[in-house]
């Protein structure tokens, strides 16, 4: 994996965005910067030359879902991987979450190993893409 | 409130409306045959109208056992007390919410502040391994030093072991405290229910008492973190079967 990515995660609970900002260190990366809703990532994004986001659904302001369709409607930003991170585990929301072009779902609770897993498949299939 | 009955017609009443609905019908197909196109609309507005007016009468009768229920909850003031209650029960709510919060980041803070001594260790363990080696060149023939060396080297590794099962333990306390997030998101729906019960309520005794106030529409959009036990029929049974399904997408 590309350790020196530079990664959003997008939580409203900060205490999942440590969670998640301390996994994403363990494996390695350090360029992570933190949102608590879409309506503050999306100018982050647009601004900040992100590689990889990592978000939440359900969240006050702008919803995950949401945050996506923005990320995959903007012409400088639709090819940036989009990686779920929800308790929302209702099978019509991650049918919602593929058509709207997410790039990879994990129901929380989770563990550090799926999240690895998980990173690792979606680079594996932009590393295919490219 | 159990005196009020929803209005329902007798079996005379139903057994007269439809004899009667049976003539018109029978007029109206009369009509037909006899190629009497205006008395066959006349009849068809008479009924659609029939039809309104059974439907305006639901109405107001529904308008009716609602004011009957109101009449109920007056002079009773168990509904004045709930509703004086709901705010504390919102609240306390509030409050365990961010007590989880609070004990989920000192529990990271003092994970953090552990990986420090983790460090140390792990240079410390670093340390004996040189210092073994240079013992072990050192003691050439001398069999007490080579002991020492073979002890320094039981402790290296009882060290190495001890370190690498503290990181994981570390790593496992910190993915622990997922459970404020999930409890954390769970706790909001029922204070968000909490208030909506609470807005409605006050609608309800403010309209009793001649004042209206229009409460905001609840976002009822997703449905959160599963609860054992009440399990939505749609959820996914865990990470692989999430993964399955996303497949189908990809």
């Amino acid at each position: 994996m590309k350790q020196n990515l530079k990664i959003l995660v997008v939580d409203d609970f900060s205490t999942m965005r440590r969670i998640v900002k301390n996994l994403l260190n363990e494996l390695g990366f350090s360029d992570i910067s933190e949102a608590d809703d879409g309506k503050t990532a999306l100018p982050m994004l647009q601004n900040g030359n992100f590689d990889f986001v990592v978000t939440d659904w359900n969240m006050p302001g702008m919803p995950g879902i949401e945050l996506l369709r923005h990320i995959r409607a903007d012409e400088r930003l639709k090819t940036i991987p989009v990686l779920m991170v929800t308790a929302e585990a209702q099978r019509e929301q991650i049918i919602e979450a593929a058509k709207a072009g997410v790039s990879g779902y994990i129901v929380k609770p989770f563990t550090g190993q799926t999240l690895k897993e998980k990173l690792e498949k979606i680079f594996e299939r932009y590393a295919q893409a490219a | 409130m159990d005196d009020v009955k929803p209005s329902v017609l007798k079996p005379e009443a139903e057994q007269a409306a439809r004899a009667e609905l049976l003539g018109r019908l029978k007029d109206m197909t009369l009509a037909l045959e006899q190629g009497d196109d205006a008395l066959f609309a006349e009849r068809l507005q008479d009924l659609l109208r029939r039809r309104e007016d059974g439907f305006f009468t639901r109405i107001a009768q529904l308008t009716q056992d609602l004011r009957a229920v109101f009449a109920a909850m007056e002079g009773d003031s168990r509904w004045n007390a709930l509703a004086s209650e709901l705010p504390d029960a919102g609240a306390r709510l509030d409050h365990v919410l961010r007590l989880t919060e609070q004990a989920a980041h000192r529990t990271l803070d003092l994970v953090d502040e552990s990986q420090l001594h983790l460090v140390t260790l792990g240079s410390c363990g670093q340390t004996i391994a040189s210092t073994r080696a240079r013992l072990t060149m050192a003691a050439g023939a001398s069999p007490a030093l080579a002991q020492l060396a073979a002890d320094l080297q039981g402790a290296e590794q009882a060290l190495s072991h001890s370190h690498g099962q503290l990181r994981g333990k570390f790593s496992e306390l910190a993915m622990a405290q997922e459970y404020q997030d999930l409890s954390g998101q769970l706790l909001k729906r029922v204070t968000n229910v909490i208030r909506e019960v609470e807005r409605e309520l006050m609608k309800l005794l403010s309209q009793r008492s001649g004042t209206q106030e229009r409460p905001p529409v609840a976002d009822k959009g997703l449905e959160g973190p599963v609860v054992p036990g009440l399990e939505k029929a749609g959820a996914v049974s865990g990470q692989d079967d999430a993964d399955a399904l996303l497949a189908m997408f990809m």
